[in-house]
């Protein structure tokens, strides 16, 4: 059976790739829109197919595909296309395949996002309804393409729908490639890490996936990883893995010899505010109006949004990595139904995945020297220069 | 001072490398009064045609006049075209500038290099990092043994692929050759060249097989008959980008993509050798600086020493031996 695979050169896209490779009775064909970032597939002897934007809505999979599994999504503009428009395309492609192949199933894997504006303690299930601001351009656009994929009842029941929270693991650049190299150059300040995330290993995602090709169940399934943690303790792991800077807490505007000035003591007073909802809805519209340069810097603090913290490798530096609210607000979806549906699955706990990611650090960011294994002693005396 | 005029040039491919870095060098640093691209795509000469539509000086080719003559011959098509366009080309011009590596095997790169000779052709390949003066320092200190025998040395090159490639040419054997070994191996073999005068190969490893292309590659070289010398290239790995020279009495660190040297004498602290301060000692030149330093270095004097036929041919017989002898290495992720 063929495996449609789209968005197969993402970190998830890519992960599922190899556990597909390794399970075998599967052989994927990754569909590529752009051919930037195939360095990891391109290892693999697999069928790769450029199918530009252009293309891709009036594109059919081969007759055999058993499965079509979307990975992909349009963070930014491309061969002049919005996101908005290439999310139309992928909506197209998607639809149109499955009226067309009337046996094929749908994978789609969406974001918890979706559920946006978070609150405090609350666990979203899949039935909620979110409404994200229009400023949260990854999370509507999220919700854009489920709500294109749901909308032909016909499709629906040979489509499913993943609701994954903050997902980890190797070659994942906002939460794990951004943390690691951040933490190995220095200290990360923050202001306030206390929201609570359920972190999931990008593994269960691949692994899960898998599973549903022998065992479809259509639908819409949050996953989540199996606990729930403050920021702090999550970024904490890799500040442990990278083994240098550490979580240090921002002492902003204090003024000489650590007496707070008159900043620290507006910013004190704003971090306070800002943690309230009912402020930053208030000062929202506000905060639209004001022009220049003022407006970017205030938006950054009171339009928190996912997709802000997806930012191009090296944009930001550790200064700026955690000193949004966007860290203070807990992140939680229900699993109840995921639980419910499959009691079997288990998922890995953070800190079961330390040897592997403790392995990846040392792959991605040292000089340590690969032959045909492990790297070897004297070599990894060069590895402090990484 | 421009010493060589090339009024007109022949751009062959419409890539990122032909279209973002020759095109604006060719119409700005050599001052070429008309630019003929030809690109075999139809589909990327129309929208080509459609972006340079109000540049008189560029014209889209639909096919090459084998009558037309050029004073400059650029080809920057993925490799496996490269020595096919030299050969067709050939009789049109008395210069030609070729995209690294210059041919996808050691063969074709010492037939160009014969028929160049004997057509008394002035071949420039882009091994751009010529430039950086760096590494003659390096090979003085070296050949003078200013801290005393040189006992190894590690180079390692690599970044997370950030290329904007306009086709899946970078990642096709058929149509590249290789991967990462094909991609910035010449770059890094060039600088040791630059070093050392002898190169032997011991042995190579690569995370592909069959007809799939390497990500990560990892040479073991003998340099000046017995200099143990580690390459390690990826395009999946954030390396240092340094060469790291172990003398004797010191340690050396040299960037593989800026002219920085630092030295670390063993019981003393780190310093900087290399630039000297002053105006024109940038030591992280990037891309766009080297590629311009290689214009007026060697095609605007009209003389191509270090970065001609000759040159890549060595840099060829190497990667041939590494794709030929290379071993599985160990795909970690």
């Amino acid at each position: 059976m063929k495996v449609a695979v789209v968005g197969g050169s993402g970190f998830m896209g890519y992960d599922f790739v190899r556990a597909l490779l390794a399970q075998g009775g599967g052989a994927p064909v990754v569909y590529c829109t752009h051919p930037a970032h195939l360095p990891n597939l391109a290892r693999h002897e697999i069928d790769i197919r450029s199918v530009p934007y252009e293309r891709l809505a009036h594109e059919l999979v081969d007759a055999d595909t058993g499965c079509l599994v979307n990975f992909a999504h349009p963070f930014s503009s491309r061969d002049g296309l919005s996101p908005a428009e290439q999310i139309t395309i992928l909506g197209e492609f998607f639809c149109r395949n499955l009226r067309q192949r009337p046996s094929l199933k749908l994978i789609h894997l969406s974001s918890m996002s979706v559920y946006e504006p978070f609150a405090g303690g609350r666990e979203f299930c899949e039935s909620s309804a979110g409404k994200p601001p229009r400023a949260d351009h990854y999370a509507c656009n999220k919700q854009r393409i489920e709500h294109l994929l749901l909308k032909p009842t016909a499709s629906a029941p040979r489509t499913l729908i993943l609701r994954p929270t903050v997902v980890y693991g190797p070659f994942c650049r906002p939460w794990t490639d951004n943390l690691l190299a951040a933490f190995a150059a220095g200290d990360v300040p923050y202001v306030d890490l206390g929201g609570r995330i359920q972190p999931l290993y990008v593994q269960d995602v691949s692994r899960f996936v898998l599973a549903r090709l022998s065992d479809f169940r259509p639908g819409i399934l949050n996953m989540a990883g199996p606990q729930a943690m403050p920021w702090h303790d999550f970024l904490g792991f890799f500040a442990a893995i990278a083994g240098r800077g550490a979580l240090v807490p921002r002492a902003a505007g204090a003024g000489p010899a650590g007496r707070p000035g008159f900043g620290h003591n507006v910013r004190a007073v704003l971090s306070l505010l800002d943690k309230e909802p009912a402020f930053v809805s208030l000062l929202r519209p506000l905060v639209m109006r004001i022009p220049g340069r003022l407006r970017r810097r205030l938006r950054a603090r009171f339009l928190p949004a996912a997709a802000d913290y997806r930012r191009p490798e090296g944009a930001q530096g550790n200064d700026a990595l955690l000193g949004s609210p966007f860290f203070a607000q807990d992140r939680l979806v229900s699993t109840a139904l995921l639980r419910r549906l499959f009691p079997d699955f288990l998922f890995t706990p953070l800190p079961a995945t330390c040897e592997t990611m403790q392995a990846y650090f040392r792959f991605r960011f040292t000089d340590a020297v690969y032959r045909s294994g492990e790297p070897s002693a004297p070599e990894q005396l060069a590895e402090t220069r990484a | 001072m421009v010493k060589f005029e090339y009024s007109s040039v022949l751009l062959v491919g419409g890539g990122a490398m032909a279209i973002r870095q020759h095109l604006p060098r060719l119409l700005g640093l050599l001052g070429s009064r008309s630019v003929d691209i030809y690109e075999a795509d139809p589909a990327r000469r129309a929208l080509l045609a459609a972006q340079f539509r109000r540049e008189r000086r560029v014209r889209l080719l639909e096919h090459i006049d084998s009558k037309d003559q050029f004073d400059l011959v650029v080809i920057a098509t993925p490799p496996r075209f490269h020595y096919d366009y030299y050969r067709q080309l050939e009789g049109q011009a008395e210069r030609f500038l070729i995209e690294k590596p210059m041919t996808v095997n050691a063969g074709q790169a010492a037939q160009l290099a014969d028929y160049a000779r004997s057509k008394g052709k002035k071949v420039f390949v882009n091994l751009l990092r010529r430039g950086l003066g760096s590494y003659r320092l390096l090979r003085t200190l070296y050949q003078q043994q200013e801290f005393g025998r040189l006992e190894r040395v590690q180079l390692c090159e690599g970044g997370v692929f950030s290329w904007e490639a306009a086709s899946l040419g970078p990642f096709s054997k058929d149509l590249s050759g290789g991967g990462v070994l094909m991609d910035i191996g010449p770059h890094a073999l060039d600088l040791l060249l630059q070093l050392f005068d002898e190169l032997t190969l011991q042995a190579a490893f690569m995370d592909s097989a069959g007809t799939a292309v390497e990500a990560n590659c990892t040479l073991d070289l003998a340099a000046d008959g017995g200099v143990p010398v580690t390459v390690s290239l990826s395009r999946n790995r954030c390396l240092s980008n340094t060469t790291l020279l172990q003398f004797e009495r010191a340690t050396c660190s040299a960037g593989v993509r800026d002219n920085a040297i630092a030295v670390k004498a063993h019981g003393t602290t780190e310093y900087v050798m290399y630039p000297a301060a002053g105006p024109g000692s940038a030591a992280a030149p990037g891309f766009a600086a080297l590629l311009d330093a290689f214009y007026e270095q060697f095609l605007m004097q009209g003389q191509n020493r270090g970065v001609g036929p000759a040159e890549s041919q060595r840099i060829m017989q190497i990667i041939d031996q590494a794709y030929a002898t290379g071993q599985p290495m160990q795909r970690v992720f």
